[in-house]
């Protein structure tokens, strides 16, 4: 467990840091995105205690975060965007809503109902343990 | 039309509280429903609680304003959902079957037992109310102002007279229905502003002439120059930062927490990340069909460019939307807005009147009427704010978002975790997360760029972005350095809740 939030810890450290020490500011916003991607998924296995969900799902979902974005810059970088053709702004607006919106939606929703569905206990085993007032 | 169908919304809408508030008869009832609501309820209020004036009104102006790069706050709904279930909402229901916890404090409270954690919790909880609130009042004005054409009337004085009568209708709604109505009413509020959403979506897309011709002539246009690009106008690192502060700030928002606990059967939790993603998705396409449409007919010379870019979507209706499509817009407009007003009024006033004299040992005999003075002055507050804000209602938006993230979230997504989180370190992380949003943004304001430039950070850089990123480490560096091993700290029932 104490080794989730360290690599939560670097996850928001790290982008920190490469943003301070690359010269060119497109590279070091370059190398922070994966990193960035993954921090909600790390917060996820986080949340999960000792019961660790599928992570291959999870670790699929964060390499199509992170290539996406990737791609999305890299079209950036390279791709005169100013005036694209409709077909050019097309593809950037499929890939921003299929890849970074509907797929996760999917992904997660079906990971987190899969494991949620074997992990909660029930209602009377947590009131055997009630205690006091909330504040 | 308009009128009548916003006003017929409005009066569903308080029926629906009268209702509510005649079932309402102990405080379990009044502050999470009797914890008997189900799923879709839940889901549906969550929803509406969460989408607000800034995405009907905001989202809108800040895509036409800077492009496809504003799409970065929206985008996170694909994991936000299941990452706030998988992490907070869970532990939160679980420990309100284990302790009677009413309230986000509430819940502070039981897992560090620590006055100096509560009290700052309740502290960013009054302050967030107050700037996510004043967005909500800001998003009014530029509806009534848009709607009744005031600013020929009044002139420079048109914006401050709209604010004044929003902040009438919002508070006068909260002090008859709003604050009792809760759950049932957002719920309503929420089915209305999906309906809606897909209206207009549909809309946008045949008046602008289907996607293709919308993508074309934006990307032809001179106007629009850059709008495609994956960053927009926008720069890299605030498209990020609008990333981050909306894909995890969102661990920290007490308006959606606090509908957890009203749950009836925890199990059905299993279906949140699907159905509450879902919905949002689905009301979050008014956003990107406005968004994409108002400068495509812009840029098709069918729209005069506009004066003030949250002005899209009240344009657009005005121009384009059949009178009973522009009433039930506008009726959803209010819905948004006053779902998201009444749950923060509730939450605010409750902070004060409830667990601020409940930190100190007192109960507060006269609840109700201090509830409603505290109303009153966190609505009064947060009208100032707006007034003075003079900007974006998505800006205004974001950064009480992002200052409820910076604080909050943290605490939150670690705290109800990791056993190793210390209540100094929660303490530490709560007051560098609000310290950190409010004086950034105060120096971004004050600045002559109104970037944070001036002490050595990127320009584009957000001011709650940094302030999450920082409380997020402060947590983490403090907690290795005053924890040992915590789990003996943690009172029983919380540590079964911690670990189930």
């Amino acid at each position: 467990m104490a080794k989730k939030p360290a690599l939560v810890l670097l996850t928001v450290i790290s982008p920190l840091l490469l943003a301070t020490l690359a010269s060119d500011a497109a590279l070091a916003v370059g190398l922070s995105v994966p990193l960035i991607c993954a921090l909600p998924v790390l917060l996820m296995v986080v949340g999960t205690g000792d019961r660790r969900p599928p992570g291959w799902t999870l670790l699929t979902l964060w390499l199509v975060l992170t290539s996406i974005w990737l791609t999305l810059l890299w079209l950036s970088a390279f791709w005169d965007l100013s005036h694209p053709s409709a077909g050019e702004a097309t593809v950037v607006l499929v890939l921003m809503f299929v890849g970074l919106g509907l797929l996760p939606l999917v992904l997660v929703g079906w990971t987190f109902w899969r494991w949620f569905s074997s992990q909660v206990p029930s209602t009377g085993d947590l009131r055997g343990l009630r205690g006091g007032e909330g504040s | 039309m308009t009128l009548l169908l916003t006003v017929a919304s409005l009066a569903v809408v308080t029926a629906i509280g009268f209702w509510s508030f005649r079932r309402t008869r102990t405080p379990r009832d009044f502050f999470i429903a009797g914890q008997g609501v189900g799923l879709w309820a839940t889901a549906m209020a969550t929803m509406a609680a969460a989408f607000s004036g800034f995405v009907f009104l905001g989202g809108p102006g800040l895509t036409y304003q800077m492009g496809v790069g504003s799409l970065a706050i929206v985008l996170p709904v694909g994991f936000t959902a299941g990452l706030l279930c998988w992490s907070v909402a869970r532990r939160l229901r679980l420990l309100a079957e284990v302790r009677e916890v009413f309230t986000i404090p509430d819940a502070i409270a039981c897992r560090f037992e620590s006055r100096p954690t509560t009290a700052l919790t309740i502290l960013a909880v009054v302050v967030g109310t107050i700037g996510y609130l004043g967005a909500q009042f800001l998003a009014l004005a530029i509806l009534l102002q848009s709607l009744f054409d005031t600013r020929q009337l009044l002139g420079p004085w048109s914006l401050s007279v709209a604010l004044l009568a929003g902040l009438a209708i919002v508070v006068l709604y909260s002090v008859l229905g709003g604050m009792v109505a809760g759950i049932y009413t957002d719920m309503v509020q929420g089915i209305l502003m999906l309906v809606a959403a897909l209206l207009v979506f549909s809309r946008a897309l045949w008046v602008s002439g289907g996607p293709e011709a919308m993508v074309e002539s934006i990307s032809r246009s001179e106007q629009f120059r850059g709008f495609f690009d994956p960053m927009g106008s926008g720069q890299s690192v605030t498209v990020l930062g609008f990333f981050l502060v909306f894909g995890i700030g969102v661990l920290g928002q007490p308006h959606m927490l606090h509908k957890f606990y009203m749950m009836k059967d925890p199990q059905q939790l299993r279906w949140m990340p699907m159905i509450l993603g879902g919905s949002q998705a689905l009301c979050l396409l008014i956003w990107v069909g406005l968004g994409l449409a108002v400068p495509a007919l812009v840029a098709q010379g069918r729209l005069a460019p506009l004066v003030l870019a949250d002005e899209a979507a009240p344009r657009f209706l005005l121009e384009f939307g059949p009178p009973a499509l522009t009433g039930l817009v506008v009726a959803a407009v209010l819905a948004a807005i006053m779902s998201t007003a009444d749950s923060f009024l509730n939450i605010g006033s409750a902070a004060l009147v409830r667990d601020l004299p409940r930190l100190f040992g007192k109960n507060g005999s006269q609840r109700l009427v201090h509830a409603r003075w505290a109303t009153l002055g966190i609505a009064l507050a947060a009208a100032g704010l707006a007034l003075t804000y003079g900007d974006l209602v998505a800006l205004m938006g974001t950064f009480a978002f992002g200052t409820l993230g910076a604080a909050l979230a943290p605490v939150f997504a670690l705290g109800l975790n990791w056993k190793r989180v210390t209540a100094t370190a929660a303490t530490a992380s709560i007051a560098t997360g609000l310290t950190a949003s409010l004086s950034l943004e105060m120096v971004r304001r004050l600045s002559p760029s109104g970037t944070l430039a001036e002490i050595g950070l990127a320009a584009g850089a957000l001011p709650s972005a940094v302030a999450l990123v920082t409380s997020l480490s402060v947590l983490m560096i403090v907690s290795w350095l005053t924890g040992g091993n915590k789990r003996s700290e943690i009172a029983g029932d919380v540590l079964a809740v911690m670990e189930s």
